[in-house]
């Protein structure tokens, strides 16, 4: 066995040109394999990152049937947002900070214009507690951490509609917890966009919760209470201990709960490229079929030599899957040696994309898991072995005679 | 011969006793919508009304306000209770609507087809009562016999709805209910009307209940308390400056 395998490397070496051809194919499609999984890991990652540090946070505790209710934003359906129902949720071990929040629409003013948009209201100094990336989100202008507290920040969108530029005052008009109407000034002093991600509602604004709680006479109140584990694994563990420590009048969500739709683009985005580097793993290969049976016609005299001086037809089949499979071994792990080596530059050096939709670019730091890459160099040196079947099953079959005597 | 004479006949009776049957006994959708409006909203009145808002969790919300009323196109509102809403004020001429923050001494831009006070009419409900220049009207069969059933489609855009079916009651000629729609066809509001006072010989519906259809469980009334017809109004009533005064 062992000198069969001497005898592989030494064919693979001889035949240069041909190993070449088969080794380059092995070799790109693991390098573009490794190298795109990376990039996507990257951009993923990223997204989901925009998203949930800079969003949604890890869980949210909202009270029961809130993210059921049809009008999403009720003011009906609050929780206390006091230091006493607060430290219930720290209290638990695993949970770094909570934050509480407002959700609510109302109308913003500006120069005798009117926008209905969706308000946050938070507490600058807790929030960057559990959305730490929120200060990442400032397209322009200050962020709301230690600004007055009648201060706000607008999506560039709702900024756009209404004409209002920074240092602008603005009138937030809502109705407040009983449905009576109120209105207080809110300064633009500044602008925020989520990074890589389109968000579903584009005239949004962050105001202060001390300005919301007045606004909508909700002293001590909150819609939302956004928390932050130490450990983001144990998402499910956590939303489950949470839940426990305060009660079945409140219920416990994590992000995946809230943003479904992020989770499933993302699935969908893996198909697409599984698809796509399956085709090319299986043009890669086809090259390899090819010159395997080149190699088996080129040397029918060779084989019929070994035949006839006793190698056996199952060594003959051996050595030219061996081969092949030298090959697919040495262009995999080259190939994904240099993905590898792309993934690793481009992340050091960062890759800023702006996608569609998107107000902000995204700063994405390509990775790759150790196990993808051992799974597709398997992949590439099963497939190159299994590609070359074929022509090693002729090679192994020829009779040593008519081989002898063929040109 | 004898075939044209019947024929004739026969036409000259239809037309003869067609229309002296429509002129009493059938109005035409025009003037059903014009006997709404002149019921409903007068051009000046000077009115008090109440409003109470049930809510989704079963608590409710107490409102009382004066409208006042000049022309066509111009309402102003008070607001006396509750507490909270003390002070604010309303105003329509023509399309555009405000209403006044004491608290910011500012007046701010609002729209007919938003919430009027969180309940469950819209600000259009009772600053922009104009249906005949709002929505053409078109008399439909009604299941209902002792009511007619008008179809109103929104001439603009600035209507408070883009349709409405309305039911007015061929005895008094009122409107007994009321469905209200969005472009898409779903049905956003139901009104009834009744409790049929008379206010200084303007006999209406002293009591409206509009329901919620989005959200069943909420509704809203508005009780009339008192209404003054012809009154003096003066213009600087109506103008954004004199909100707050």
């Amino acid at each position: 066995m062992l000198s069969l395998l001497r005898i592989a490397v030494r064919n693979v070496l001889r035949h240069r040109r041909r190993s070449l051809i088969t080794f380059s194919a092995v070799f790109l499609a693991l390098a573009i394999m490794v190298g795109i999984r990376g990039f996507m890991n990257g951009m993923q990652s990223g997204m989901r990152d925009s998203i949930v540090k800079g969003q949604t946070g890890q869980l949210q505790i909202h009270r029961r049937g809130y993210l059921k209710n049809v009008a999403k934003s009720s003011l009906e359906m609050d929780l206390p947002a006091s230091d006493e129902f607060i430290q219930k949720v720290t209290t638990v071990p695993g949970v770094t900070h909570a934050a509480a929040r407002i959700q609510f629409g109302g109308m913003l003013n500006a120069r005798d214009s009117t926008t209905v948009a969706l308000f946050t209201a938070i507490d600058p100094e807790q929030e960057l507690q559990v959305c730490p990336l929120r200060l990442d989100q400032i397209s322009s202008g200050k962020p709301l951490l230690h600004a007055p507290v009648q201060a706000g920040n607008l999506s560039p969108e709702l900024a756009a509609s209404l004409g209002a530029k920074l240092g602008d005052k603005t009138t937030l008009l809502t109705n407040d917890r009983d449905g009576v109407l109120n209105a207080l000034e809110v300064e633009v002093v500044g602008t925020v966009g989520a990074r890589g991600v389109p968000l579903p509602d584009k005239k949004v604004g962050l105001v202060t919760l001390s300005l919301a709680q007045e606004l909508l006479r909700m002293q001590g109140r909150a819609t939302e209470i956004v928390v932050s584990i130490r450990d983001g694994e144990r998402l499910h563990e956590m939303q489950r201990r949470i839940q426990t420590a305060i009660g079945s009048d409140y219920e416990v969500a994590t992000w995946l709960e809230i943003v479904p739709w992020l989770e499933d683009a993302f699935a969908t985005q893996d198909f697409g490229f599984n698809l796509l580097v399956g085709i090319f793993l299986f043009v890669a290969l086809l090259g390899v079929v090819n010159t395997m049976l080149m190699a088996v016609y080129e040397r029918t005299r060779e084989i019929g030599t070994m035949m006839s001086v006793g190698v056996r037809r199952r060594q003959i089949l051996a050595l030219f899957l061996l081969e092949a499979a030298i090959l697919g071994l040495a262009g995999g792990v080259l190939g994904a040696a240099a993905g590898c080596a792309c993934v690793a530059y481009l992340s050091h050096a960062g890759v800023t994309l702006k996608m569609g939709g998107a107000a902000m670019p995204l700063t994405l730091h390509p990775f790759i898991q150790p196990g993808y890459v051992v799974f597709v160099l398997l992949l590439a040196t099963a497939g190159a072995t299994l590609a070359a079947l074929w022509p090693s099953l002729r090679a192994s079959r020829l009779r040593p005679v008519e081989a002898l005597s063929s040109l | 011969m004898l075939k044209r004479i019947i024929t004739l006949f026969l036409l000259a009776s239809v037309v003869l006793l067609r229309v002296p049957f429509a002129y009493a006994g059938e109005p035409t959708a025009v003037e059903l919508v014009k006997h709404y409006d002149e019921v409903m909203s007068p051009s000046t009145f000077d009115s008090l009304m109440t409003m109470v808002a049930h809510r989704q969790d079963g608590t409710t919300r107490s409102y009382k306000f004066r409208g006042l009323k000049s022309g066509l196109d111009k309402t102003r509102v008070w607001f006396f209770e509750p507490a909270a809403a003390k002070g604010q004020e309303m105003l329509r001429v023509g399309d555009n609507m405000w209403v006044y923050m004491p608290n910011l001494k500012r007046s701010i831009r609002i729209a007919a087809r938003e919430s009027f006070q969180g309940g469950d009419f819209n600000n259009g409900d009772i600053m922009r009562v104009n249906y005949v220049a709002d929505y053409t009207p078109k008399l439909v069969a009604s299941e209902d016999t002792s009511a007619w059933l008008l179809d109103l489609t929104a001439k603009t855009k600035e209507a408070t709805y883009d349709r409405i079916k309305l039911w007015m009651s061929k005895s008094k000629r009122l409107p007994v209910r009321a469905e209200y729609y969005a472009a898409s066809g779903k049905l956003l509001r139901s009104a009834k009307f009744d409790d049929i006072k008379t206010f200084r010989g303007l006999e209406r519906p002293a009591h409206i209940t509009m329901r919620n259809e989005l959200a069943t469980q909420r509704y809203s009334e508005i009780t009339l308390l008192d209404v003054k017809t012809n009154v003096e109004v003066p213009p600087q009533k109506f103008v954004l400056d004199d909100l707050g005064r």
